[in-house]
């Protein structure tokens, strides 16, 4: 029983900052105020969702985020399946001169964190006439390891018969990638743009730097700047902090929902990927 | 083999050509108008500013109490996950999990309002005790104990996840031998358990070092204090603040440096021809 009871203990631990969150955003700002603190909105309020809601209605800048957001994961995953498949497949079925020092570079290029380089890319990206636009946003996305060695894994794991006698078939490198390979990496494909689409979504540094002009913030520039613009305010109890709440409650949902619909493949993931490699 | 050309030309693009500028850009002064060369000032000036040389006394200092901390309490939490019977330990795998998924910018709403300097959870719980409200966010002494714990709690799920798949991996005749041998818990965990995880705890322990090296959003979110600040906030901060590229760019090559070595050191715990 006391294994259950600390089991209990830790969970709730590791969730409470997420159960703050949605509680508060449905209080006004005597609620998330009041001292003693209330564990539960006792009269609990749609105003902060309401008041979002109107926003959205009034000033098209929102709706207009999503579409950016949209636009930009949809030329990383795009690129990124492009780019990673191909590669996978060149490492999985072929042997060439300097193989193992391009493996050993991708592998060292996991190692590099998400802003290491920030300063250098965002020179880059400037230098290349890209500041301000959606691809500059999605470029630093686009090449991924990680998704480089799902592919070969998968592709690796495919029986060479299958591609040789595609291959007797008559036909070509193109087709066998095109019309044999691809449709047999469906499951990886899906993981892969899963992950990728996540990681453009949420991040908010590198869209913030780059996409300056108002029109052309992804959803979480949008939100997180507003949020944080509401929250400055927070030592001078102003009415806005539990706008800032329901404004990540709202970014918190489709992830969760994410998370539980693919927590499955999640899981197995780290498993693999923190033990194995 | 040209399949390989689109993958190559995004990593060149990407991540090559930005560390040869990083290394170029290090030596010299730039505010992406101006370039001057300026040999070596800019390491030198890493050790001597008092604010930059807080930021590497703050790193460590988070990476001191972070990557122990994260350690011993993800194997805690892994030994209670794995104690737990079969069809509990997916569903509570997914709970320890699910802080990942808010890490950084989202949930930082959440934390601001429990360490607020008032009416925040935590003032109330000191209030409880009869202590005086603290301002959380301000001086080294309350911020960097403040954002480990964050840290550490949003992170130490994930890492458990590791280290109940090592623990699985643990041979079932083991145990069984020992039961027989009427041996305790305590003794089976100490005995068993512990040394046959010891590499994988040896590689948690370095990715919660790399991870608390490289902490930013929550000091962007939460403490721009020169008490909390981090090599990687400063990174950013001298970088597009201050217009400092140069300077920024020394900080990175240092911080990828000592990241790349410790990401060197891991990749020796593992075993390469899985993937």
């Amino acid at each position: 029983v006391a294994k259950y009871l600390i089991f209990a203990v830790i969970a709730i631990v590791v969730l409470f900052p997420m159960y703050w969150m949605v509680s508060g955003s449905f209080m006004d700002t005597r609620g998330i105020m009041a001292m003693p603190p209330k564990f539960i909105p006792t009269d609990p309020t749609l105003d902060n969702y309401r008041s979002i809601l109107r926003t959205v209605r009034t000033d098209g800048s929102l709706i207009l985020s999503v579409v950016n957001t949209v636009i930009v994961a949809a030329i990383t995953i795009g690129l990124q399946m492009f780019a990673c498949f191909t590669a996978g497949y060149v490492f999985a079925l072929y042997e060439f001169r300097g193989k193992a020092l391009l493996f050993w570079l991708f592998i060292m290029a996991m190692s590099v964190g998400r802003y290491q380089l920030i300063i250098p890319q965002y020179v880059l990206i400037a230098k290349l006439g890209l500041s301000d636009t959606l691809l500059g946003a999605a470029l630093p996305f686009v090449f991924s390891p990680m998704a480089v060695f799902f592919f070969r894994n998968y592709l690796r794991a495919i029986p060479s018969g299958i591609v040789d006698g595609a291959r007797m078939d008559g036909a070509g490198e193109m087709r066998i990638l095109t019309r044999v390979l691809m449709p047999m990496c469906r499951p990886v494909f899906g993981v892969v743009s899963l992950f990728c689409g996540l990681a453009v979504v949420s991040d908010y540094i590198w869209p913030a730097l780059v996409l300056q002009s108002a029109n052309k913030h992804t959803v979480y520039v949008e939100v997180i700047s507003r949020m944080r613009d509401a929250q400055r305010f927070i030592t001078e109890g102003s009415p806005k902090i539990g706008l800032g709440l329901a404004g990540g409650t709202l970014l918190l949902i489709p992830m969760v929902a994410i998370f539980l619909l693919t927590s499955r493949y999640l899981i197995d993931g780290i498993n693999t990927g923190g033990v194995k490699g | 083999v040209s399949f390989l050309a689109p993958a190559v030309f995004f990593f060149v693009l990407m991540t090559i050509v930005p560390v040869v500028m990083m290394v170029w850009l290090s030596f010299h002064e730039s505010n992406l108008i101006t370039t001057r060369y300026v040999g070596l000032s800019n390491y030198v000036r890493m050790f001597t500013d008092k604010r930059l040389l807080g930021s590497l006394v703050n790193t460590l200092l988070y990476t001191a109490i972070i990557a122990p901390a994260i350690t011993a309490l993800c194997v805690g939490v892994a030994l209670v996950v794995h104690s737990l019977p079969k069809h509990w330990q997916q569903p509570a795998r997914l709970v320890i999990y699910a802080p990942m998924m808010t890490a950084g910018v989202v949930i930082s709403g959440a934390w601001r309002w429990i360490f607020s300097p008032r009416e925040g959870l935590a003032n109330w719980l000191l209030s409880l005790v009869g202590a005086q409200p603290v301002v959380w966010f301000s001086t080294r002494l309350t911020s960097i104990p403040t954002i480990s714990f964050i840290h550490t709690i949003t992170y130490v799920g994930g890492m458990a996840i590791i280290v109940t798949a090592a623990l699985k991996a643990v041979g079932t005749d083991v145990l069984d031998a020992a039961k027989i041998d009427g041996a305790s818990q305590g003794r089976i965990v100490r005995s068993i358990y512990l040394p046959s995880i010891a590499p994988t705890v040896a590689l948690v322990f370095l990715m919660a070092s790399m991870g608390a090296m490289q902490i930013f959003e929550w000091i962007y979110m939460l403490a721009q204090v020169d008490g909390a600040i981090t090599v990687m906030y400063s990174i950013y901060h001298e970088g597009f603040l201050y217009a400092h590229q140069g300077m920024a760019s020394a900080q990175s090559v240092m911080l990828v440096v000592v990241v790349g070595l410790m990401a060197f050191a891991q990749r020796r715990f593992q075993t390469w021809q899985s993937i």
